[in-house]
This record gives C-alpha cells, structure tokens and sequence, in this order.
C-alpha cells in the first residue's frame, strides 16, 4: 500500500481549515412545519376565490354598468327570490363556471405541491 | 452495502411521509441536507445573496419533484445533483469562470512541491494552508467545487460524478488541473521566498 501524497494531505487540510460562511437560517425557518397554520391547508384556495369573485364582477356585472351592478347586487341580497325567476338560469351557470374554476385550481395546486415558494 | 440500502429505505421513508402533506418530514429533509446544498451553492457561486437564493431554489425544486425520487440512490446525491445543477446554470447566467482553460501551463516549476520534505519544510505549514486558502478562492468554480467535494467532503470520484451527472474522466481532469492549480500557486510562494 502506497503512502499517502504529501500533498493531497495538505490539500485536505487546507480544505477542512477553509472557513466557510454559516448556513442561513432562513434556509430552514422557511420549510419548518410551524411556519405553516392547521387552517394554512385551506388557505391556498384563497387566490382562487379571489379570482373568481373578481371574474364575476368585472366580467358578468361590469358590463351593466357599476350603478346598474350595484342595483343587481342589492337586488340579489334584497331578494334573491325575486332576481331568480328573471336570471335563475344566467346565476346558475355563473356559479357553476365560478366552482368550476376554483375546483380546478384547487386539483391543480394540490397536485404541484400545496407549498407556495418561500 | 446493507447499511447503504437500509439508508435508502430511511430516505425514502422520509420522502413519502413528505410527500403525503408531512411539512416536518420535508423541514427534516432541509434540516439534514441543507449544509451540503449551501457549500455547494457557495463553492460555485461565491456569493452570500446567490447562494441563499440558489439554496432556496434547490429546496423549492426538491420539494417539487420529490414525487421523482425513487430511494434508488442515497437522498443526499440526489439533492446534490439538484443544488449542482441550480447552481451550474445560476454560475452560466452570471458569466462566472467554471474552468481552468485547457492550455494552462504554470510559469514556475511545481515538480519539488509534493515530493514530500520539500512540502514540510519549504514553508511553515500554516504558511502553506493560508497560501491555499487564498488560491482555492481564485480556483474557477467547477475546479473548486470538485476539489472541496473530494477533500473536504470526502467523496469518492464515483460519487463526485454521480453528483455532477458526468463521466468520471472528468472529474478526474478537474482534480488533476485544480491539484496543478494549486501546487503552481505553493511554487510561487516558495519562489518568491527564495527570491526574498
């Protein structure tokens, strides 16, 4: 068995002794189970409900005017019963497109991995 | 060879329970393997902000495809794969030095260094290591990335390859151009003594 280069044992002490800056704790603090809430699971559904709501309004209401969608709000909270008749079928596939969207996005994300970046 | 195995199937364990929504199975994964992904990512790019972010893509990239790992090798290689090759193209981007150039020829002689009395007692030792400190520094990336893994590290040339995803002739010709490196800069230092 051959003695060990001289130099290969100065290298590997040079490389030990050579100081390397310190993990940065925001590395692990980022992933730490604690940094996620149990109500956290649900959280990611948010940016999708915002989405949709934001779709219904500006895309289904914006065109009747904003006065005109105010109307048609206070109309379907004063009185849904009243609104459904004239619109049933219109909200109906509204809602439905609005489900639709956030399952979608939620079956996505779910399947991406729940975890948004740090 | 069993324990290697055994080592796997912990790995594996770790990345199932990970993968089924266990966030302090993956912050164990970090925990274990975050000093590995962080001088890898500081060999290559020696850069405290381009490290920390190209640490934070490697773990986001992990966690991604974790799905991916199989326990067919050790956790540890593959994530390094992953930290080198995030670290390989963030190196491209900056335009950093990755090699030393194929027609290097050191000006001074290195023949002495290495022939053992000569590397004791040329210089004091510690002399010697603060002279390889400062060129390790001036090593281009993959050289030295390669150096720390084998000296530092401890890693076998078939480890450091599966790491690199690279022949293991390669790696072979990065250490054998990083030890010249190194050796040429000891020669300058033992010559500029003489000259003293």
């Amino acid at each position: 068995m051959s003695a060990p280069d001289p130099f290969d044992r100065l290298l590997q002490q040079a490389f030990r002794s050579q100081p390397l800056p310190p993990v940065p704790p925001a590395l692990l603090t980022a992933w730490q189970a604690d940094s996620r809430t149990s109500a956290g699971s649900w959280l990611w559904l948010l940016p999708g409900l915002v989405f949709t709501l934001g779709l219904l309004l500006g895309v289904v209401l914006a065109p009747l005017g904003l006065a005109a969608a105010v109307d048609s709000l206070q109309a379907a909270f004063a009185g849904i019963r009243q609104v459904l008749p004239a619109n049933g079928l219109f909200w109906m596939a509204a809602v439905a497109v609005a489900l639709a969207v956030l399952l979608l996005d939620g079956v996505l994300q779910s399947r991406r991995g729940r975890r948004s970046p740090p | 060879m069993e324990e290697g195995n055994t080592s796997w199937r912990r790995d594996h364990a770790l990345a199932q329970r990970a993968l089924g929504g266990d966030a302090g199975a993956f912050a164990e994964i970090v925990r274990t393997h975050q000093k590995v992904v962080w001088h890898m990512a500081w060999r290559m790019l020696q850069h405290r902000q381009e490290a920390e972010d190209c640490s934070q893509e490697v773990f986001l990239r992990v966690h991604r495809s974790l799905a991916q790992y199989r326990g067919e090798s050790a956790l540890g290689t593959w994530i390094s794969r992953v930290a080198f090759s995030v670290a390989l193209r963030m190196a491209q981007k900056r335009k950093l030095r990755l090699d030393i150039p194929n027609d290097f020829e050191p000006e001074v002689a290195f023949e002495r260094i290495g022939s053992g009395e000569d590397v004791q007692s040329a210089h004091a030792e510690n002399e010697q290591i603060a002279a390889l400190h400062a060129a390790i520094e001036q090593l281009p990336a993959l050289p030295r990335t390669v150096l720390g893994l084998h000296y530092r590290d401890g890693l076998a040339v078939a480890e450091i390859a599966a790491v690199l995803d690279c022949p293991e002739g390669t790696v072979k010709s990065h250490l054998n151009r990083g030890r010249n490196r190194l050796k040429a800069a000891l020669a300058h230092l033992e010559a500029a003594h003489v000259r003293a």
